[in-house]
């Protein structure tokens, strides 16, 4: 191969090779070998013991084109910031860097912006007191995210935040673990201007008084938001949206907000013109004032998901489904037992939504096959369907799929138990636009098998 | 249609509408550079031959999206490339050459397919590829790095 194709042609077959295939042809030649390391752009190494460190510098070194790279080590290390370092002065063309796990200091990330002054993305674990100051100089980087670990035992330099104002381009910003306590973060708030999604994840709080001030300021350019399992701020945050967020396209809520907090931001939030994707995953207190509240309010909302809403009826359901029903692309309910409990509410939702292009109703293990398939008949523009763990689903409900649904291109039925490999087979062979499917490997037939290889259709257990 | 001439001084006549799925050739027409026969002096008649059954097939791929022809296209390439290495080699070059993004992404798959899971040993026999790394050599390659060489199972077998 090496004598007839150009060495530019052999990287171009070897950047198709998947590990540990790609690292398998390095030991053909010493001609492969180097062909191998100078065309590898990309590594994710995930390490149980920490690695040898002159090797793994070594190692790093004979890549020199390496602009992504990921590292792990699930055990507690000492050496993380050699790690760190390792990787720093050996990859200068970095551009996207996930070093999660070991808790690295300010210091050694000071190293990583000298060395790599072109990163674009960036994950780190950082200890307490936590400090954003190594920031500075990273003048590319657009995504960060921070996880913070247990104290380092040093002292919390708090008055050394003070400095003055640096303009930092972040554009995301994913941050996890947050508590009241932490001085460090206000930098981040105040200096974070151009920030359109942020995620929060287990944050008790977003830092100390100082920084909360700047916190809010920094809420009102936001586009996307995440809350996950952040009860302590999550009313906060919603108010603040609700006041002054006019751009808000997309907002997730996972286990938090009160019920007040969330009617409010439901039924009187500025961003009702912007905001088109609804997540609300566990939101316990939600109930029909507050879908009629959002179908009053949200009117461009393309996509609204729920999960575990146990107080909501069909009643408020329908009202959405009403209110939006020229919107509305995509509707999740999952483990939403209204589903189960009202007959027929399937059915006017499906009347309703007529421009509908992803329907989940995943985990409501009472669905019966009747309620599924007298919605579905309505719903022919469907091309996107999970119902994963719908016990009661049958071979009725595979059936009828395939004839109303003809434009499906990805399903989800796994764990449902009702199925069996003849409903998947036929499925399988009379949905002409399937592409994706995920269902059990003992439920896919050798007809079926055979059928989905040749039609490019992917079958994921 | 238009002309094209291997280096062993055969021409092939080809309709426009396939041979302009190879970029190179596609703006030779636009600038008018193609008025008589394009001399294409890295390709042999065997190769050209190949690459032309490949345009013809391929040409309209839009219509055979529409009319349920995919599997049929999607069997001719099963097919096509089943051809010896230096026969897919040429075609790689050649594909390279005539910049046909399509030809190029399926043949160096199939090329990366073939190496796929296969042992040091068995890739260095089908390809005749003399070793010169040491033992010593080889051993401190996977010393170095012994997590990048875990994976399944390895192909000893050469076809």
């Amino acid at each position: 191969m090496d004598s007839i194709l150009c060495d530019e042609l052999v990287q171009e077959i070897f950047r198709r090779l998947p590990p540990p295939s790609s690292a398998a042809v390095s030991l053909v030649c010493k001609k492969w070998l180097y062909l191998l390391r100078s065309s590898t752009t990309s590594l994710s190494l995930c390490f149980i013991q920490p690695p040898f460190l002159p090797s793994f510098t070594s190692f790093l070194r004979f890549h020199p084109f390496l602009s992504t790279v990921s590292v792990t080590v699930t055990s507690t290390v000492d050496s993380s910031d050699q790690l760190l370092l390792s990787v720093a002065s050996s990859c200068p063309k970095l551009r996207h860097l996930r070093f999660l796990n070991c808790p690295v200091s300010s210091l050694s990330l000071l190293s990583l912006s000298a060395s790599c002054p072109n990163l674009v993305s960036l994950a780190v674990t950082l200890f307490r007191p936590l400090c954003f100051l190594w920031l500075t100089p990273f003048k590319s980087l657009k995504e960060l995210s921070i996880y913070s670990a247990g104290n380092s035992g040093e002292l919390d330099s708090g008055g050394l935040d003070f400095v003055g104002p640096c303009e930092l381009n972040l554009e995301s910003l994913l941050l996890t673990g947050i508590q009241s306590s932490d001085k460090g973060v206000g930098f981040l708030w105040r200096n974070c201007k151009k920030v359109r999604t942020l995620k929060l994840k287990s944050c008790e709080g977003v830092g100390d008084q100082a920084s909360f001030l700047a916190f809010l300021e920094c809420l009102e350019g936001l586009q996307e938001v995440e809350l996950r399992t952040c009860r302590g701020i999550a009313d906060g945050v919603l108010l603040k949206l609700a006041e002054s967020s006019v751009m808000l396209n997309s907002l997730l809520l996972y286990d938090g907000g009160s019920k007040e907090g969330l009617l409010h931001f439901l039924g009187q939030s500025k961003c009702g013109v912007s905001l088109q994707n609804l997540d609300l995953r566990l939101p316990l207190d939600l109930d029909n004032n507050h879908l009629t509240a959002a179908a009053e309010n949200l009117g461009s909302l393309r996509s609204l998901r729920l999960q575990s809403c146990c107080l909501v009826t069909g009643e408020g359901l329908k009202i959405l489904g009403n209110a939006m029903a020229n919107g509305l692309e995509e509707l999740a309910l999952i483990n939403c037992d209204v589903v189960e409990r009202e007959s027929g509410l399937l059915t006017t939702l499906g009347q309703d939504l007529k421009r509908l292009r992803k329907l989940d109703l995943s985990f409501n293990d009472m669905l019966l096959d009747k309620e599924l398939i007298s919605m579905l008949v309505s719903c022919n523009n469907l091309n996107e369907l999970k119902v994963r763990g719908c016990k009661k689903l049958t071979n009725l409900a595979m059936v009828s799929l395939a004839k109303c649904c003809e434009k499906l291109q990805s399903v989800d039925v796994m764990y449902c138990c009702g199925m069996d490999a003849q409903g998947v087979e036929f499925f399988v062979l009379n949905s002409p636009n399937l592409r994706l499917l995920h269902v059990e490997g003992n439920k896919v037939s050798d007809v079926a098998r055979t059928w989905a290889s040749h039609k490019s259709i992917e079958v994921v257990a | 249609m238009v002309k094209l001439k291997s280096n062993d001084d055969k021409e092939f006549e080809v309709e426009e509408a396939a041979v302009i799925q190879s970029e190179m050739i596609k703006n030779m027409i636009e600038d008018g550079c193609a008025t008589s026969v394009i001399p294409l002096p890295n390709i042999d008649s065997k190769t050209l031959i190949k690459v032309i059954e490949y345009l013809n097939k391929h040409i309209n791929m839009g219509k055979a999206a529409e009319t349920g022809e995919e599997d049929d296209l999607k069997e001719f390439d099963e097919q096509f490339v089943n051809m010896g290495w230096e026969e897919l080699f040429d075609v790689i070059m050649a594909a390279n050459y005539l910049n046909i993004h399509e030809l190029m992404e399926l043949c160096c798959q199939s090329a990366a397919d073939r190496l796929k899971n296969k042992s040091v040993r068995a890739v260095r026999e089908m390809l005749k590829i003399t070793n010169d790394l040491t033992e010593e050599e080889e051993q401190e390659i996977i010393n170095d790095a012994p997590w990048a060489f875990e994976g399944p199972e390895i192909d000893d077998t050469v076809n």
